[in-house]
C-alpha cells in the first residue's frame, strides 16, 4: 500500500467523528504465555496463540467538541461504543470500545486540548477494501 | 488560510479603535517616505505588516497561529510615547476580537515588546507580538 497520512485515517465514536482530533495511535496488543521450560536448553518458547488480545485507540487533539467529555462523566453504557478506524485505501478496524482515561489541558494561553484512550472489549475485526 | 485577510482583520481592529487613533497619524502597511527625512509630522504612526504564520490544524480543519508584529515609530524625543501607544495596541489585541472575514478566530494573545532607538538616530520604534489563532470557517 502507498503511504498516507494520519489524518485520511477516519475515527468513528459511535458513527460520529471526533473533532479536533490531531493525532491518532493504534496498539494491537498481545500478551503472549511463556512456557518454557529446563528442558528447552535456555531458549524461550511461546504458545502460538496469544493469551489475550486487545486493541487500544489513542487520540489528542484540540478540543471541539463535547462527545468524550460527556461519555466519560456519564459512564455506565455512555462509555462504550462503536468504534472504526478506516484507512484511506479502504481498509477499515471496527470494533465496541471502552473510553479509559480523558483528560484535557487548559493552559490560560492555548488552546483546550484533549487526550483519551479507546479500549477494545470483544472481538475486533479487520476488514481488507 | 489567510494572512491577507489577517492583515485586513488587524488593521480595522487597529484603526477602528478610538484611544489609539487619538495617539496617532494612522496605521499602514508601508507608509510613504516624507520627501524631507527630517520631516516629523507624519509621525507617530504603526505599521502592521511582518509576521509569521504555522498550521494549526487537526485531521478535518485547517487553522493558522499567527505571529503578528506590529511596530510604532516616533520622532519624539523619549521612549514615552512609543509605550503609550503600544499600551493602547495592547488594549485593543491581547486577548481582544479580531474579526478575520471566512475565518473562525479563536485568540490574539501578547508575547513581547520591545522599544529601542532607531540607527537614524532620532525615530523610536517599538515592536510588538502578538499570537493569533483562528481556523476555517
Amino acid at each position: 500500500m502507498a503511504s498516507e497520512y494520519g489524518r485520511k485515517v477516519v475515527l468513528l465514536w459511535d458513527t460520529s467523528a471526533i473533532l479536533g482530533v490531531r493525532e491518532k495511535s493504534l496498539t494491537i496488543n498481545g500478551e503472549a504465555v511463556n512456557v518454557t521450560s529446563d528442558e528447552d536448553d535456555g531458549v524461550q518458547v511461546l504458545l502460538a496463540e496469544d493469551a489475550e488480545s486487545s486493541v487500544s485507540i489513542e487520540l489528542s487533539g484540540v478540543t471541539k467538541d463535547t462527545i468524550l467529555r460527556v461519555a466519560k462523566l456519564a459512564g455506565g453504557s455512555a462509555l462504550r461504543k462503536a468504534v472504526s478506524l478506516t484507512y484511506a485505501n479502504g481498509d477499515e478496524l471496527a470494533g465496541n470500545f471502552q473510553l479509559g482515561a480523558y483528560s484535557e489541558g487548559q493552559p490560560y494561553n492555548e488552546a483546550v486540548t484533549f487526550t483519551a484512550t479507546l479500549m477494545s472489549t470483544g472481538a475486533v475485526t479487520y476488514t481488507a477494501a | 488560510m489567510s494572512g491577507y485577510q489577517l492583515q485586513l482583520g488587524i488593521y480595522t481592529a487597529l484603526n477602528d479603535d478610538t484611544a489609539l487613533s487619538a495617539l496617532i497619524v494612522g496605521v499602514y502597511d508601508n507608509p510613504s517616505q516624507a520627501g524631507d527625512p527630517g520631516d516629523d509630522t507624519a509621525f507617530p504612526y504603526v505599521t502592521i505588516s511582518d509576521g509569521t504564520s504555522t498550521p494549526w490544524d487537526t485531521d478535518t480543519d485547517r487553522g493558522d497561529e499567527a505571529i503578528a508584529q506590529v511596530h510604532v515609530w516616533s520622532r519624539a524625543s523619549n521612549a514615552l510615547q512609543v509605550k503609550q501607544i503600544q499600551d493602547a495596541i495592547y488594549g485593543v489585541l491581547h486577548r481582544g476580537t479580531i474579526s478575520i472575514s471566512g475565518s473562525v478566530f479563536i485568540g490574539s494573545d501578547y508575547i513581547t515588546q520591545t522599544v529601542q532607538r532607531d540607527p537614524d538616530g532620532i525615530t523610536r520604534h517599538g515592536v510588538q507580538e502578538f499570537r493569533i489563532i483562528y481556523e476555517e470557517a
